[in-house]
């Protein structure tokens, strides 16, 4: 049995293996690899950017512990910008595992690390069931949407909600979404209806599911994984935890390249000896 | 009226909802509202639901020592400790909140961690270029892979620069990465969405005129 024959049977915990190892490694090496921001990140980076201090932004943040790596770096990269800025920021979830990931970001950058202060600066508006019909109250009237906040607040009493009525109030929507309820629903009931700013920033292999939307205007920008939530660190200036993890993830993506390489070199070769 | 309520009570929601859109009268906007009212209320009880119905069918299957009643064990002790701990607020440094933070979440990261691990032995024993089709699949799924990663870009910028200079472009990895996405990924969405689109306004108007009834169990 040759090389290539033995490569094209190579038993799966082999690549199991070789995987971890791409990962792990690399996380454990000093490694900075240079990369660029692209245009639909750059646009969500700039269209926040341009805000006057105490506009408003509305964050969905709809994901849990699983697309965590993805996602919670671009929303503590959003925060990060949005409280540099002065913004005021609303947030609320669709998914039911999302607070505690939410509560910890706005704690670590909000509270500790620019001293905002809950309900005045930011408002967090808790998980609220019923996905679509949330955001349709949400367009409608805020305080239908959510009657009280994550802590059990009426919202009408927060002061930062003062003289919000719906998402028309805010300039920018900006939905983190791992999934259904998320943007394709942002774009369906809020942007489609309204016509207000919406940009996303979703796990990486949903992407490509949202790049219809981000060329028909329909989302003015778009973050796809962690690569994304690395370009708006990159955008703003930080060493975030996406940074860190592209390490990892180039030498994840490297070997399965180069496994389905040698998979098909070895594919062909033997299927040409045995004919 | 088994039957004939659901029946005109998904028309009369139906036809509201769709009126809503293009109504702006309070004589539409407010039964439209109120509806949506009750739809946020209703998915409140359907949590209220699954609690119950969690409880219903697990707790005779461990009390029995039904199949796999370990596994229904854990689940349900799972959820009878977040559900007390929460009694003492869930906000950060709460007990509740490291729980979640330090069991939930490093689980919950490592289930779609292993995807890595299936997806890397997935596409190598079965990714082949067996046709003209599949060769175009896997060189664009490797231009997006390498388009993704700055190591992609490092290795790869001088090859496609060199090959696109020589057709009188500047294109780099992310550039060829951006056109497939944009170009033949988008076609190809955009026919998928589109007609889903036609299939969802289809079967919706079906609802609610009546005509499609299999929602309700029956043909």
């Amino acid at each position: 049995m040759g090389w290539l024959e033995k490569i094209s049977q190579l038993d799966r915990r082999w690549i199991f293996l070789l995987m971890a190892i791409a990962v792990v490694v690399p996380l454990l090496l000093p490694l900075n690899l240079p990369f660029e921001v692209s245009a639909p990140v750059q646009n969500i980076y700039d269209k926040i950017e341009a805000l006057p201090a105490n506009s408003y932004i509305f964050i969905s943040a709809d994901y849990d512990p699983a697309s965590e790596p993805e996602l919670q770096p671009f929303l503590k990269a959003v925060l990060k910008h949005a409280f540099r800025k002065d913004l005021k920021v609303v947030i609320v979830s669709l998914w039911p595992n999302a607070p505690s990931l939410v509560i910890n970001a706005l704690d670590e950058v909000g509270v500790k690390e620019f001293g905002k202060v809950k309900n005045k600066d930011f408002c967090y508006l808790g998980y609220k069931a019923g996905a679509q019909l949330v955001i349709l109250n949400l367009g409608e009237d805020l305080y239908k949407g959510a009657s009280t906040d994550y802590d059990g607040t009426d919202t009408r009493e927060i002061p930062l909600l003062k003289g919000i009525r719906n998402l028309n109030d805010f300039e920018v929507i900006v939905t983190i979404s791992a999934g259904v309820p998320g943007t394709r629903e942002y774009v369906q009931f809020v942007q489609a209806r309204y016509g207000l700013d919406v940009c996303s920033a979703c796990t990486a292999v949903s992407a490509p599911d949202f790049y219809p939307y981000y060329q028909a205007k329909q989302l003015f920008g778009l973050a796809g994984g962690m690569k994304g939530a690395a370009e708006y660190e990159k955008a703003i200036g930080v060493d975030g935890k996406a940074t860190s993890g592209m390490v990892a993830q180039n030498f994840a993506h490297l070997l399965i390249i180069l496994a389905i390489v040698l998979a098909n070199i070895a594919y062909f070769v033997t299927s040409k000896e045995k004919s | 009226m088994k039957k004939n309520g659901p029946l005109i009570l998904v028309i009369v929601v139906g036809f509201f909802m769709v009126l809503e859109y293009f109504i702006p009268h309070h004589f539409v906007q407010v039964p439209a509202d109120t509806i949506l009212e009750w739809g946020k209320v209703i998915a409140g009880a359907t949590i209220m639901l699954g609690i119950y119905s969690l409880v219903h069918v697990n707790v005779p299957t461990v009390l029995k020592r039904k199949k796999d009643w370990q596994y229904k064990l854990v689940l349900l002790l799972g959820f009878f400790t977040m559900l007390i701990l929460s009694l003492w607020g869930k906000d950060v440094g709460t007990p509740f909140d490291y729980v979640f933070m330090n069991l939930m979440r490093p689980m919950g990261a490592t289930m779609f961690a292993l995807l890595a691990f299936y997806i890397a032995s997935a596409a190598f024993r079965s990714f082949r270029a067996r046709s003209f089709e599949a060769t175009l699949m896997l060189i664009a799924a490797i231009v997006v892979m390498l388009g993704r990663v700055p190591l992609g870009e490092l290795i790869f910028n001088p090859i496609v620069g060199a090959i696109s200079s020589a057709f009188g472009t500047d294109a780099t990895i992310v550039d060829v990465m951006e056109w497939i996405m944009n170009v033949p990924n988008l076609a190809g969405k955009r026919a998928v969405l589109i007609g889903a689109a036609l299939g969802v306004i289809s079967t919706s108007l079906r609802i609610i005129l009546g005509l499609e009834r299999s929602y309700m169990g029956g043909d």
